[in-house]
């Protein structure tokens, strides 16, 4: 059985194609807007929607065309419907629903969230319940996984999402867009014991995050730093890139140490602390989550890199784990901005649809 | 006996039509400010339905461009350029501006300049002037001072969801309403599509009519200074 994935919530055009059985990957093709936005700092949301709709058939080709297989070998087709930047959505969510009304084939409705969340069982045997940290550009939870569609929120940042942490730090320290990739590039020469920096919440009882003030402190740091034209030094540059990182790391792992003793609590017979989400991409970040996993008797997983960006594959991949229990969506689904994986979580007032 | 499935999502509606020698065979049309996403679909499967049309035995697909509403006309290109890559069928785009004028004939204008004024949701007017059948020049975004000195001379037919905020702007004209809601109508968009449509056609995908550039703002400095 062959599924379609698409995403378009962000700044990636996506479309892969997953099997259930043999090579589960057949394709899974990623065209990065970045060059769009890079003149902005950041992503810009109309533009974003505009390169989906010029971009999104070209890639639904390309990716069958990379699997070796028609339209017409597909079982179904499943896209992002949200949360997200909902003019993209908008596109992705559209395009599924004509392959699906023109091949008829069944449409799958995915939250972008659970594309995340279940992506580990792309890559790995995984059962559930497993103990999930979400962090990307938009995200940022501690959440035990019961199954598909079943989700419990222990915590959840109150203001900024960590990958947006990555992203503000970047543009501050004027190392470019994307953040992450970029704060991680320069951290590499720094040293992160030069300028202490904030770890929000640390030490606190729960599992929420908070990212906010760190990014305040960076830029007191900063402006401290910066001669009168605003720009830094390189060296005072990268040492703030990984005082910033090891900051974040501290909080993750401070926080989902929480969750750890919240989970074994609640849910003993999960085993496995899973990363998911762009921020999971960081190698110094992934090492630090695998060190607290081993030093508390958890498995450590986290999706390869490809799979922890922005993706079709993990649609396509969470689109068949709904499929296989009868959970498909008519194509009069409208596409939701806000989604939360738990709807039974309260609202965090600072992180709006981020919660 | 060209075959033809068009549909509308750019402007204040949703609709969709199938078109066959010449003879609208089913027709759907809601007016709506939001909702198309979830409209669309349903409406397209019951005109095919209706006019029990296969998507195979169509020979064209065809839908408006705008411009209009941002989301709502790429909800409309995007469902068509998925159809199209999924049916393997030509597509055409057909511009709003075009669907309101073919609401009034060229012999129904009789001797005044037919102003297509769509609503942009913003002080701005979508313009497009039309005489002796076909388009006189682009359509343009214009700033409501830009009015009177865009407008062609002579005599004026207004239409679109606009004319009237158009008609009260520019009075001292004395323009003329051609009535009616002044929204497209896929009807319409099928009967240009077909009239345009020769065997072994196959053009590029449409491009969408935005007409306005998206809202950004350059960061002033990209560094610690701020």
């Amino acid at each position: 059985m062959l599924i379609l994935g698409i995403e378009t919530s962000c700044d990636e055009t996506a479309a892969a194609v997953v099997s259930d059985a043999g090579e589960r990957i057949r394709a899974n093709v990623v065209f990065s807007q970045i060059a769009e936005h890079r003149p902005y700092g950041g992503v810009v949301p109309e533009v974003a929607a505009r390169a989906h709709l010029d971009h999104l058939d070209g890639i639904i080709a390309r990716a069958l065309a990379e699997a070796g297989i028609g339209i017409k070998d597909l079982a179904a087709v499943a896209a992002t419907a949200g949360p997200g930047l909902i003019g993209g959505v908008f596109v992705g969510v559209m395009e599924a629903k004509a392959i699906a009304l023109a091949r008829r084939i069944p449409f799958i409705a995915v939250n972008h969230l659970e594309g995340h969340a279940l992506s580990p069982r792309l890559a790995s045997a995984l059962d559930f319940p497993y103990l999930l940290l979400l962090a990307s550009g938009g995200h940022c939870q501690l959440l035990a996984v019961e199954g598909v569609g079943r989700y419990r929120r222990l915590g959840t940042t109150i203001d900024d999402a960590a990958g947006e942490a990555f992203d503000k730090g970047a543009k501050l320290l004027g190392l470019g867009y994307p953040g992450g990739p970029a704060i991680e590039r320069a951290a590499r020469a720094g040293d992160a014991r030069r300028f202490p920096l904030p770890r929000p919440l640390a030490g606190r009882p729960g599992c929420d995050f908070s990212f906010s003030g760190l990014k305040t402190a960076l830029r007191q740091q900063a402006q401290a730093l910066a001669d009168a034209s605003g720009a830094l030094a390189a060296d005072d540059a990268a040492d703030l890139a990984a005082g910033l990182q090891a900051a974040i790391g501290d909080c993750l792992a401070d926080r989902t140490a929480h969750a750890i003793a919240l989970f074994r609590a609640r849910w003993p017979g999960g085993n496995s602390l899973v990363v998911a989400g762009g921020v999971a991409a960081n190698a110094a970040l992934r090492q630090q989550l695998a060190a607290l996993a081993a030093d508390r008797g958890l498995a450590f997983i986290a999706p390869p890199p490809a799979l922890c960006t922005d993706n079709g594959a993990m649609i396509a991949w969470a689109g068949l784990e709904r499929l296989r229990l009868g959970l498909v969506d008519g194509l009069d689904f409208a596409p939701r901005p806000r989604w939360p994986l738990d709807p039974a979580a309260a609202p965090a007032i600072g992180a709006g649809v981020k919660a | 006996m060209v075959s033809v499935l068009a549909f509308d999502t750019a402007g204040s509606a949703c609709s969709a039509a199938v078109l066959r020698a010449g003879t609208v065979q089913a027709h759907r049309f809601a007016a709506m400010a939001r909702g198309q996403a979830e409209a669309l679909m349903p409406m397209i499967a019951a005109v095919l339905d209706e006019a029990q049309t296969p998507i195979e035995a169509l020979d064209l697909l065809a839908v408006t461009v705008g411009p209009g509403a941002f989301t709502g006309l790429r909800i409309g290109l995007a469902a068509a350029r998925g159809l199209a890559l999924a049916a393997d069928r030509p597509l055409l785009g057909v511009t709003s501006f075009a669907a309101v004028a073919a609401q009034t004939p060229p012999e129904a204008a009789a001797g005044r300049t037919l102003v297509v004024a769509l609503d942009s949701k913003r002080r701005e007017f979508y313009l497009q002037a039309f005489g002796g059948g076909g388009a006189l020049g682009d359509g343009a975004l214009v700033a409501p001072e830009e009015v009177p000195a865009w407008l062609p001379p002579g005599p004026l037919l207004l239409a679109g969801d606009a004319a009237p905020t158009l008609a009260r702007l520019v009075a001292g004209r004395a323009p003329d309403l051609a009535g009616g809601a002044g929204l497209a109508d896929a009807a319409d968009v099928a009967r240009l599509a077909a009239a345009t449509w020769r065997p072994g056609l196959r053009p590029p995908p449409p491009r969408p009519l935005y007409l306005r550039a998206p809202d950004t703002t350059m960061p002033r400095r990209p560094a610690a200074g701020r």
